[in-house]
Protein backbone atom coordinates (compact mmCIF):
# COMPACT_ATOMS: atom_id res chain seq x y z
CA UNK A 1 0.00 0.00 0.00
CA UNK A 2 1.09 2.98 -0.84
CA UNK A 3 2.71 5.46 2.04
CA UNK A 4 0.59 8.89 2.46
CA UNK A 5 2.90 11.89 2.68
CA UNK A 6 2.99 13.11 5.78
CA UNK A 7 1.23 16.26 6.51
CA UNK A 8 3.14 19.33 6.09
CA UNK A 9 1.22 21.80 8.63
CA UNK A 10 -0.44 19.76 11.03
CA UNK A 11 0.76 17.59 14.13
CA UNK A 12 3.47 17.72 16.72
CA UNK A 13 6.56 18.96 15.35
CA UNK A 14 9.08 16.26 14.65
CA UNK A 15 12.46 15.45 16.46
CA UNK A 16 14.21 18.02 13.82
CA UNK A 17 11.79 20.22 13.24
CA UNK A 18 11.06 24.12 15.06
CA UNK A 19 7.64 25.41 15.06
CA UNK A 20 7.86 29.27 15.30
CA UNK A 21 3.45 30.61 15.52
CA UNK A 22 2.71 33.39 13.91
CA UNK A 23 -0.95 35.05 15.12
CA UNK A 24 -2.92 32.36 13.70
CA UNK A 25 -0.35 30.65 11.16
CA UNK A 26 3.01 29.24 11.62
CA UNK A 27 6.31 28.83 10.23
CA UNK A 28 7.63 25.19 10.63
CA UNK A 29 11.81 24.77 10.09
CA UNK A 30 13.06 21.33 8.96
CA UNK A 31 16.48 21.00 9.84
CA UNK A 32 19.02 18.53 9.72
CA UNK A 33 19.64 16.31 12.81
CA UNK A 34 23.20 17.00 12.88
CA UNK A 35 24.30 20.74 12.43
CA UNK A 36 27.61 21.06 11.63
CA UNK A 37 30.19 24.52 12.40
CA UNK A 38 31.20 25.38 8.63
CA UNK A 39 29.33 22.72 6.90
CA UNK A 40 26.84 23.38 4.62
CA UNK A 41 23.03 22.51 4.87
CA UNK A 42 19.62 22.96 3.71
CA UNK A 43 16.76 24.12 5.69
CA UNK A 44 12.84 23.67 4.18
CA UNK A 45 11.14 26.40 5.78
CA UNK A 46 7.21 26.28 5.97
CA UNK A 47 5.05 29.19 6.22
CA UNK A 48 1.64 27.26 7.67
CA UNK A 49 -1.78 28.87 7.28
CA UNK A 50 -3.89 31.28 5.35
CA UNK A 51 -1.61 32.89 2.97
CA UNK A 52 -1.32 35.90 0.22
CA UNK A 53 -1.32 35.14 -3.42
CA UNK A 54 2.38 36.89 -3.59
CA UNK A 55 4.03 35.59 -0.08
CA UNK A 56 7.76 35.25 0.06
CA UNK A 57 10.40 33.35 2.67
CA UNK A 58 13.28 34.10 3.00
CA UNK A 59 15.60 33.01 5.99
CA UNK A 60 18.88 33.97 7.31
CA UNK A 61 20.79 33.88 10.30
CA UNK A 62 23.05 35.92 12.34
CA UNK A 63 25.17 35.55 15.73
CA UNK A 64 24.09 38.57 17.49
CA UNK A 65 26.75 38.84 20.10
CA UNK A 66 29.34 38.84 17.00
CA UNK A 67 27.40 41.24 15.33
CA UNK A 68 27.67 39.76 11.77
CA UNK A 69 25.54 37.11 9.94
CA UNK A 70 26.72 34.22 7.65
CA UNK A 71 29.13 34.81 5.14
CA UNK A 72 27.08 33.26 2.37
CA UNK A 73 23.69 33.78 0.81
CA UNK A 74 21.86 30.77 0.90
CA UNK A 75 19.86 30.20 -1.82
CA UNK A 76 15.80 29.69 -1.88
CA UNK A 77 13.90 27.35 -4.16
CA UNK A 78 9.82 26.87 -3.67
CA UNK A 79 9.43 23.50 -3.51
CA UNK A 80 5.96 23.10 -2.62
CA UNK A 81 2.55 25.48 -2.06
CA UNK A 82 -1.19 25.54 -1.61
CA UNK A 83 -3.75 28.04 -0.47
CA UNK A 84 -2.76 27.15 2.80
CA UNK A 85 1.04 26.47 2.81
CA UNK A 86 4.57 27.69 1.13
CA UNK A 87 7.30 25.27 1.30
CA UNK A 88 10.73 26.81 0.71
CA UNK A 89 14.27 24.83 0.55
CA UNK A 90 16.98 26.77 1.65
CA UNK A 91 19.86 25.53 0.50
CA UNK A 92 23.54 26.45 1.77
CA UNK A 93 23.32 27.35 5.02
CA UNK A 94 26.57 27.67 6.81
CA UNK A 95 26.75 28.35 10.08
CA UNK A 96 31.10 28.99 10.83
CA UNK A 97 31.38 29.91 14.32
CA UNK A 98 30.08 27.54 17.83
CA UNK A 99 27.60 29.66 19.65
CA UNK A 100 24.35 31.23 19.45
CA UNK A 101 22.99 31.94 16.36
CA UNK A 102 19.48 33.61 15.19
CA UNK A 103 17.81 32.56 12.36
CA UNK A 104 15.21 34.55 11.30
CA UNK A 105 12.48 33.78 8.74
CA UNK A 106 10.93 36.66 6.86
CA UNK A 107 7.38 36.36 5.52
CA UNK A 108 6.78 39.32 3.21
CA UNK A 109 3.21 39.43 1.80
CA UNK A 110 2.66 42.83 -0.19
CA UNK A 111 4.25 45.68 1.61
CA UNK A 112 4.49 43.61 5.19
CA UNK A 113 7.22 41.84 6.33
CA UNK A 114 6.86 39.94 9.44
CA UNK A 115 10.47 38.69 10.80
CA UNK A 116 9.72 35.50 12.87
CA UNK A 117 13.42 34.61 14.96
CA UNK A 118 14.31 31.11 16.51
CA UNK A 119 17.56 31.54 18.42
CA UNK A 120 19.94 28.49 18.87
CA UNK A 121 22.95 27.06 19.97
CA UNK A 122 25.64 25.42 18.02
CA UNK A 123 28.79 23.51 19.28
CA UNK B 1 32.54 17.38 13.28
CA UNK B 2 32.51 14.38 16.03
CA UNK B 3 31.28 15.97 19.08
CA UNK B 4 29.69 15.01 21.91
CA UNK B 5 29.43 11.94 24.28
CA UNK B 6 28.04 8.58 24.02
CA UNK B 7 24.69 8.35 23.22
CA UNK B 8 22.81 10.86 25.44
CA UNK B 9 19.28 11.52 24.35
CA UNK B 10 18.09 15.14 24.90
CA UNK B 11 14.29 16.03 25.22
CA UNK B 12 13.68 19.56 25.14
CA UNK B 13 11.13 22.43 25.09
CA UNK B 14 12.00 25.63 25.45
CA UNK B 15 10.37 29.52 25.26
CA UNK B 16 12.40 31.97 23.42
CA UNK B 17 11.76 35.56 24.07
CA UNK B 18 12.22 36.58 20.38
CA UNK B 19 9.24 38.60 19.19
CA UNK B 20 6.54 36.02 18.84
CA UNK B 21 8.37 33.38 17.94
CA UNK B 22 7.95 30.23 20.25
CA UNK B 23 9.80 27.08 19.54
CA UNK B 24 9.03 23.61 20.59
CA UNK B 25 11.92 21.68 19.79
CA UNK B 26 12.44 17.80 20.72
CA UNK B 27 15.81 17.25 19.74
CA UNK B 28 16.87 13.64 19.56
CA UNK B 29 19.45 11.35 18.32
CA UNK B 30 22.80 11.83 19.14
CA UNK B 31 25.43 8.75 18.97
CA UNK B 32 28.45 11.18 18.71
CA UNK B 33 26.79 14.20 17.82
CA UNK B 34 24.40 16.79 19.73
CA UNK B 35 25.38 19.61 17.38
CA UNK B 36 22.04 21.95 17.92
CA UNK B 37 21.04 22.32 21.69
CA UNK B 38 19.03 25.36 23.23
CA UNK B 39 21.05 27.56 25.04
CA UNK B 40 19.62 26.90 28.29
CA UNK B 41 21.32 22.97 28.41
CA UNK B 42 24.48 24.38 27.82
CA UNK B 43 23.99 27.36 30.67
CA UNK B 44 22.66 23.92 32.75
CA UNK B 45 25.58 22.03 31.55
CA UNK B 46 28.45 24.74 32.12
CA UNK B 47 27.26 25.19 35.94
CA UNK B 48 27.34 21.71 36.38
CA UNK B 49 29.66 19.89 39.46
CA UNK B 50 32.82 19.99 37.42
CA UNK B 51 32.75 15.96 36.96
CA UNK B 52 35.25 15.31 34.08
CA UNK B 53 37.85 12.68 34.51
CA UNK B 54 40.39 15.54 35.48
CA UNK B 55 38.32 17.65 37.47
CA UNK B 56 40.01 20.31 35.37
CA UNK B 57 37.45 20.09 32.79
CA UNK B 58 33.66 20.98 32.86
CA UNK B 59 31.29 18.47 30.88
CA UNK B 60 30.83 20.99 28.46
CA UNK B 61 34.46 21.64 28.46
CA UNK B 62 35.06 18.23 27.74
CA UNK B 63 32.74 18.08 25.03
CA UNK B 64 34.46 20.78 23.25
CA UNK B 65 38.15 19.08 23.88
CA UNK B 66 37.02 15.82 21.97
CA UNK B 67 35.49 17.97 19.20
CA UNK B 68 39.33 18.04 18.38
CA UNK B 69 38.98 14.94 17.22
CA UNK B 70 39.81 12.73 16.24
CA UNK B 71 42.91 12.63 14.84
CA UNK B 72 43.95 12.40 11.80
CA UNK B 73 40.37 12.63 9.63
CA UNK B 74 39.93 12.14 6.39
CA UNK B 75 40.41 14.70 4.18
CA UNK B 76 37.61 15.17 1.55
CA UNK B 77 38.13 14.98 -2.21
CA UNK B 78 39.69 18.11 -4.03
CA UNK B 79 36.89 20.07 -5.38
CA UNK B 80 36.20 20.09 -8.64
CA UNK B 81 39.82 17.62 -9.37
CA UNK B 82 38.88 14.33 -11.31
CA UNK B 83 42.36 12.97 -9.49
CA UNK B 84 42.24 13.75 -6.44
CA UNK B 85 43.12 10.66 -4.59
CA UNK B 86 44.35 8.74 -7.83
CA UNK B 87 48.00 6.99 -7.15
CA UNK B 88 49.11 7.77 -10.42
CA UNK B 89 48.28 11.39 -10.30
CA UNK B 90 49.93 12.32 -6.40
CA UNK B 91 53.00 10.39 -7.71
CA UNK B 92 53.14 12.70 -10.61
CA UNK B 93 52.08 16.00 -8.31
CA UNK B 94 54.87 14.73 -5.70
CA UNK B 95 57.58 15.30 -8.85
CA UNK B 96 55.67 18.12 -9.98
CA UNK B 97 56.22 20.14 -6.62
CA UNK B 98 60.31 19.73 -6.41
CA UNK B 99 59.89 20.95 -10.14
CA UNK B 100 62.34 24.06 -10.71
CA UNK B 101 61.68 24.17 -14.31
CA UNK B 102 57.89 25.09 -14.29
CA UNK B 103 58.95 28.50 -12.98
CA UNK B 104 59.89 31.03 -15.36
CA UNK B 105 62.96 31.43 -14.07
CA UNK B 106 63.82 27.85 -14.07
CA UNK B 107 64.84 27.97 -10.19
CA UNK B 108 61.58 27.79 -8.15
CA UNK B 109 59.62 24.80 -7.54
CA UNK B 110 56.64 24.89 -5.55
CA UNK B 111 58.95 23.11 -2.24
CA UNK B 112 61.42 26.52 -2.80
CA UNK B 113 58.73 28.33 -0.56
CA UNK B 114 56.91 25.17 1.10
CA UNK B 115 59.94 22.89 2.47
CA UNK B 116 59.09 19.39 3.72
CA UNK B 117 61.59 20.62 6.43
CA UNK B 118 59.65 23.95 7.66
CA UNK B 119 56.22 21.74 7.47
CA UNK B 120 55.63 23.14 3.89
CA UNK B 121 56.48 26.27 4.87
CA UNK B 122 59.67 28.61 4.39
CA UNK B 123 60.61 30.09 7.56
CA UNK B 124 60.39 33.57 6.13
CA UNK B 125 58.21 36.83 7.35
CA UNK B 126 56.86 37.08 3.87
CA UNK B 127 57.26 34.88 0.77
CA UNK B 128 59.98 35.93 -1.62
CA UNK B 129 59.75 34.29 -5.49
CA UNK B 130 60.56 35.74 -8.35
CA UNK B 131 59.69 38.92 -6.14
CA UNK B 132 59.07 39.51 -2.82
CA UNK B 133 54.97 39.15 -1.59
CA UNK B 134 53.47 40.67 0.97
CA UNK B 135 51.89 37.85 2.57
CA UNK B 136 53.45 34.54 4.87
CA UNK B 137 53.89 31.41 3.11
CA UNK B 138 51.22 29.39 4.90
CA UNK B 139 52.26 25.55 5.85
CA UNK B 140 50.32 22.57 3.41
CA UNK B 141 50.43 20.27 5.92
CA UNK B 142 46.43 19.80 6.39
CA UNK B 143 45.33 22.26 3.76
CA UNK B 144 43.03 19.33 2.07
CA UNK B 145 40.40 20.18 5.24
CA UNK B 146 40.15 23.83 4.12
CA UNK B 147 37.06 25.23 2.18
CA UNK B 148 39.09 28.00 0.89
CA UNK B 149 42.90 28.66 0.31
CA UNK B 150 45.29 31.03 0.60
CA UNK B 151 45.14 33.70 3.41
CA UNK B 152 42.52 35.74 1.79
CA UNK B 153 40.56 32.77 0.23
CA UNK B 154 41.33 33.94 -3.25
CA UNK B 155 41.12 29.84 -4.70
CA UNK B 156 38.40 27.51 -4.02
CA UNK B 157 40.15 24.80 -4.61
CA UNK B 158 43.48 23.36 -3.66
CA UNK B 159 43.95 22.94 -7.60
CA UNK B 160 43.10 26.66 -8.22
CA UNK B 161 45.56 27.49 -5.09
CA UNK B 162 48.22 25.48 -6.75
CA UNK B 163 47.81 26.64 -10.69
CA UNK B 164 47.63 30.42 -9.00
CA UNK B 165 51.40 30.53 -7.82
CA UNK B 166 52.71 29.28 -11.70
CA UNK B 167 51.31 32.42 -12.89
CA UNK B 168 51.78 34.66 -10.27
CA UNK B 169 54.65 37.70 -11.07
CA UNK B 170 55.61 37.37 -7.57
CA UNK B 171 56.20 33.86 -7.28
CA UNK B 172 56.98 31.50 -10.50
CA UNK B 173 56.37 33.56 -13.05
CA UNK B 174 55.54 31.66 -15.50
CA UNK B 175 52.98 31.35 -18.84
CA UNK B 176 50.90 28.95 -19.59
CA UNK B 177 51.98 28.56 -23.27
CA UNK B 178 55.91 27.76 -21.87
CA UNK B 179 54.44 25.32 -19.09
CA UNK B 180 52.76 23.38 -21.65
CA UNK B 181 55.65 23.30 -23.80
CA UNK B 182 57.81 22.03 -20.85
CA UNK B 183 55.34 19.70 -19.75
CA UNK B 184 54.92 18.10 -23.26
CA UNK B 185 58.54 17.85 -23.58
CA UNK B 186 58.73 15.53 -20.53
CA UNK B 187 58.26 11.83 -21.40
CA UNK B 188 57.35 10.84 -17.98
CA UNK B 189 54.15 13.26 -17.86
CA UNK B 190 53.50 12.50 -20.86
CA UNK B 191 53.04 8.78 -20.91
CA UNK B 192 51.41 9.37 -17.51
CA UNK B 193 48.76 11.23 -18.71
CA UNK B 194 48.67 8.53 -21.44
CA UNK B 195 48.71 5.56 -19.29
CA UNK B 196 45.87 7.05 -17.09
CA UNK B 197 43.45 8.07 -20.08
CA UNK B 198 43.39 11.84 -19.58
CA UNK B 199 44.64 12.51 -23.25
CA UNK B 200 45.64 10.21 -26.12
CA UNK B 201 48.33 10.25 -28.85
CA UNK B 202 45.40 11.34 -31.18
CA UNK B 203 43.08 13.45 -28.60
CA UNK B 204 46.33 15.98 -27.50
CA UNK B 205 45.02 17.96 -24.71
CA UNK B 206 44.80 21.78 -25.61
CA UNK B 207 48.07 24.13 -23.51
CA UNK B 208 45.99 25.43 -20.78
CA UNK B 209 44.54 22.30 -20.58
CA UNK B 210 47.70 20.54 -19.84
CA UNK B 211 48.55 22.75 -16.92
CA UNK B 212 45.23 22.84 -14.97
CA UNK B 213 45.94 18.57 -15.25
CA UNK B 214 49.43 19.23 -13.42
CA UNK B 215 47.92 21.97 -11.23
CA UNK B 216 45.54 19.18 -10.34
CA UNK B 217 48.33 16.90 -10.17
CA UNK B 218 50.02 19.46 -7.75
CA UNK B 219 46.89 19.50 -5.68
CA UNK B 220 46.55 15.57 -5.61
CA UNK B 221 50.11 15.31 -3.66
CA UNK B 222 49.18 18.27 -1.43
CA UNK B 223 46.28 16.64 -0.56
CA UNK B 224 48.66 13.94 1.02
CA UNK B 225 50.14 16.14 3.49
CA UNK B 226 48.57 15.16 6.66
CA UNK B 227 50.09 15.76 9.78
CA UNK B 228 50.20 12.96 12.90
CA UNK B 229 49.22 12.77 15.86
CA UNK B 230 50.03 15.64 18.47
CA UNK B 231 50.54 15.52 22.33
CA UNK B 232 47.24 17.28 22.46
CA UNK B 233 45.35 13.90 20.82
CA UNK B 234 46.90 11.65 23.14
CA UNK B 235 45.68 13.23 25.57
CA UNK B 236 42.30 13.85 24.22
CA UNK B 237 42.19 10.32 23.78
CA UNK B 238 43.24 9.90 27.36
CA UNK B 239 40.28 12.04 28.61
CA UNK B 240 38.11 10.09 26.29
CA UNK B 241 39.13 6.35 27.59
CA UNK B 242 39.73 7.56 32.19
CA UNK B 243 43.15 6.52 30.83
CA UNK B 244 45.14 8.48 33.74
CA UNK B 245 48.98 7.64 32.44
CA UNK B 246 47.60 9.10 29.38
CA UNK B 247 46.54 11.92 31.04
CA UNK B 248 49.68 12.41 32.90
CA UNK B 249 51.90 12.51 30.35
CA UNK B 250 50.63 15.56 29.51
CA UNK B 251 51.98 18.52 30.59
CA UNK B 252 49.91 20.80 33.45
CA UNK B 253 50.92 23.96 31.73
CA UNK B 254 49.31 22.67 28.50
CA UNK B 255 46.52 21.39 29.84
CA UNK B 256 46.05 25.02 32.18
CA UNK B 257 46.50 26.79 28.41
CA UNK B 258 43.68 24.85 26.96
CA UNK B 259 41.46 25.54 29.74
CA UNK B 260 42.37 29.46 28.92
CA UNK B 261 41.90 28.66 25.25
CA UNK B 262 38.48 27.11 25.60
CA UNK B 263 37.08 29.83 28.44
CA UNK B 264 38.73 33.39 28.94
CA UNK B 265 40.42 33.34 25.47
CA UNK B 266 37.42 32.25 23.81
CA UNK B 267 40.01 30.85 20.67
CA UNK B 268 37.78 28.00 20.28
CA UNK B 269 35.08 29.89 18.57
CA UNK B 270 37.47 30.46 15.47
CA UNK B 271 39.99 27.54 15.89
CA UNK B 272 37.62 24.92 15.85
CA UNK B 273 37.17 21.30 15.07
CA UNK B 274 40.14 18.77 14.60
CA UNK B 275 41.82 21.20 12.49
CA UNK B 276 41.84 23.87 14.72
CA UNK B 277 39.79 26.33 12.24
CA UNK B 278 36.46 26.99 11.04
CA UNK B 279 37.84 27.81 7.56
CA UNK B 280 36.07 31.17 7.29
CA UNK B 281 37.60 34.51 7.80
CA UNK B 282 37.93 37.28 10.36
CA UNK B 283 39.41 40.39 11.26
CA UNK B 284 41.62 40.44 14.31
CA UNK B 285 42.96 43.58 14.93
CA UNK B 286 46.33 43.23 12.78
CA UNK B 287 47.66 45.81 10.24
CA UNK B 288 46.97 45.24 6.92
CA UNK B 289 49.90 48.25 5.66
CA UNK B 290 52.13 46.91 3.06
CA UNK B 291 54.09 49.90 2.50
CA UNK B 292 53.50 53.77 2.14
CA UNK B 293 49.84 54.14 0.62
CA UNK B 294 49.57 50.40 0.15
CA UNK B 295 47.20 48.47 1.84
CA UNK B 296 46.62 44.15 1.53
CA UNK B 297 42.72 44.25 1.63
CA UNK B 298 42.53 40.19 2.84
CA UNK B 299 39.38 38.50 2.22
CA UNK B 300 37.93 41.77 0.53
CA UNK B 301 40.67 41.15 -2.49
CA UNK B 302 39.92 37.20 -2.02
CA UNK B 303 36.43 37.32 -2.71
CA UNK B 304 36.98 39.70 -5.91
CA UNK B 305 39.93 37.51 -7.48
CA UNK B 306 38.12 33.93 -6.81
CA UNK B 307 34.75 35.81 -8.41
CA UNK B 308 36.95 36.08 -11.51
CA UNK B 309 39.56 33.52 -11.64
CA UNK B 310 39.23 31.47 -14.87
CA UNK B 311 40.02 28.68 -13.11
CA UNK B 312 37.51 28.44 -10.40
CA UNK B 313 34.69 26.06 -9.57
CA UNK B 314 32.16 28.07 -11.26
CA UNK B 315 34.69 27.62 -14.61
CA UNK B 316 34.83 25.15 -17.23
CA UNK B 317 38.22 23.89 -15.48
CA UNK B 318 35.82 22.43 -13.24
CA UNK B 319 35.87 18.68 -13.51
CA UNK B 320 33.58 17.21 -11.15
CA UNK B 321 30.76 19.70 -10.66
CA UNK B 322 28.68 19.58 -7.94
CA UNK B 323 25.75 21.84 -6.80
CA UNK B 324 27.55 22.27 -3.54
CA UNK B 325 30.69 23.35 -5.25
CA UNK B 326 28.73 26.11 -6.95
CA UNK B 327 27.11 27.11 -4.39
CA UNK B 328 29.83 27.37 -2.29
CA UNK B 329 31.50 30.67 -5.15
CA UNK B 330 28.81 31.75 -6.30
CA UNK B 331 27.18 32.40 -3.06
CA UNK B 332 29.57 34.24 -1.12
CA UNK B 333 28.93 37.29 0.14
CA UNK B 334 31.16 40.46 -0.52
CA UNK B 335 31.24 43.46 1.86
CA UNK B 336 33.18 46.28 3.31
CA UNK B 337 33.02 44.08 6.43
CA UNK B 338 35.52 41.58 4.47
CA UNK B 339 38.72 44.01 4.29
CA UNK B 340 41.47 43.41 6.57
CA UNK B 341 39.73 39.67 7.06
CA UNK B 342 42.14 36.67 6.94
CA UNK B 343 41.53 32.63 6.76
CA UNK B 344 41.66 31.52 10.50
CA UNK B 345 44.48 29.34 10.49
CA UNK B 346 44.94 25.57 11.78
CA UNK B 347 47.23 26.04 15.27
CA UNK B 348 48.41 22.31 14.34
CA UNK B 349 52.65 22.46 13.77
CA UNK B 350 52.97 26.11 14.26
CA UNK B 351 55.85 25.23 16.27
CA UNK B 352 58.02 24.50 12.62
CA UNK B 353 55.90 27.42 11.05
CA UNK B 354 56.82 30.39 12.42
CA UNK B 355 56.88 33.34 12.17
CA UNK B 356 52.76 33.95 12.31
CA UNK B 357 49.96 35.81 11.03
CA UNK B 358 49.21 36.49 7.39
CA UNK B 359 52.32 39.37 7.12
CA UNK B 360 54.33 37.51 9.02
CA UNK B 361 54.71 40.19 11.67
CA UNK B 362 55.23 37.83 14.94
CA UNK B 363 57.96 36.12 15.21
CA UNK B 364 57.05 33.96 18.10
CA UNK B 365 54.03 32.06 19.88
CA UNK B 366 54.25 34.44 23.05
CA UNK B 367 53.96 37.02 20.49
CA UNK B 368 50.93 35.44 18.96
CA UNK B 369 49.45 35.20 22.44
CA UNK B 370 50.35 38.99 23.46
CA UNK B 371 49.01 39.79 20.46
CA UNK B 372 45.70 38.71 21.07
CA UNK B 373 45.70 39.43 24.93
CA UNK B 374 46.43 42.96 24.72
CA UNK B 375 44.53 43.43 21.17
CA UNK B 376 43.11 47.15 20.82
CA UNK B 377 40.20 47.30 20.06
CA UNK B 378 40.34 50.69 18.37
CA UNK B 379 42.35 48.86 15.24
CA UNK B 380 39.51 46.35 14.74
CA UNK B 381 37.10 47.03 11.91
CA UNK B 382 33.99 48.77 12.94
CA UNK B 383 32.18 45.43 12.00
CA UNK B 384 34.62 43.09 12.66
CA UNK B 385 34.82 40.23 15.47
CA UNK B 386 33.04 42.06 18.40
CA UNK B 387 33.54 39.16 20.85
CA UNK B 388 37.47 40.41 20.49
CA UNK B 389 38.38 41.96 23.45
CA UNK B 390 41.59 42.50 25.45
CA UNK B 391 42.45 39.55 28.53
CA UNK B 392 43.58 40.12 31.81
CA UNK B 393 46.00 37.15 31.48
CA UNK B 394 49.24 36.93 33.76
CA UNK B 395 52.54 35.72 32.44
CA UNK B 396 52.02 32.49 33.60
CA UNK B 397 48.67 32.60 31.83
CA UNK B 398 50.17 33.64 28.97
CA UNK B 399 52.46 30.95 29.14
CA UNK B 400 50.48 28.41 29.42
CA UNK B 401 48.79 28.86 26.48
CA UNK B 402 52.19 28.62 24.86
CA UNK B 403 52.62 25.81 26.21
CA UNK B 404 49.11 24.46 25.18
CA UNK B 405 49.80 25.28 21.79
CA UNK B 406 52.59 23.62 20.89
CA UNK B 407 51.48 20.39 21.89
CA UNK B 408 49.28 20.96 18.57
CA UNK B 409 52.56 20.20 16.71
CA UNK B 410 53.76 16.64 16.10
CA UNK B 411 57.20 15.33 18.38
CA UNK B 412 60.31 15.87 17.34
Amino acid sequence: MEKRPRPICTGTAAANEVVIPDAARSVRLKVPEDINVSQPFSVHVTLCGERHAETTLTFDATMPAHGHGMNYTPEHTVIGSGDSHLTVRVDGVVLHMPGSWRWQVSVKEGREVRKLTHDVRVE
Amino acid sequence: MTYGSSSSHLNISQYTSAGASYLAVVWASCLWGVLLVLTAVDVQLAVAADSSAEGLFTPVEQTRIEAFGPWPVAVPADEGNEYSGLKWAEELGAELFFDTSLSGSGDIACATCHLPSLDFSDGRALAVGTGRHVRNTQSLLNTGLQRWFGWDGGADSLWAAALRPLLSDVEMANDITTIATRLKSDTDFVSTLRMSGVMSETQPLADEALVVVAAKAIAAYTRTLVSGPTPFDRYRQALIDDDISGRNAYPVSAKRGLKIFLGEANCSVCHFGPNFSNGEFHDTGRPFFTGVGQVDPGRYSGIKRVRMDRYNLIGKFNGKPTEQSRRKTETVKLGQVNFGQWRTPSLRNLRNTAPYMHDGSLETLRDVVDAYADIDPARLHSRGESILKPLALSDSERADLVAFLISLSIDD
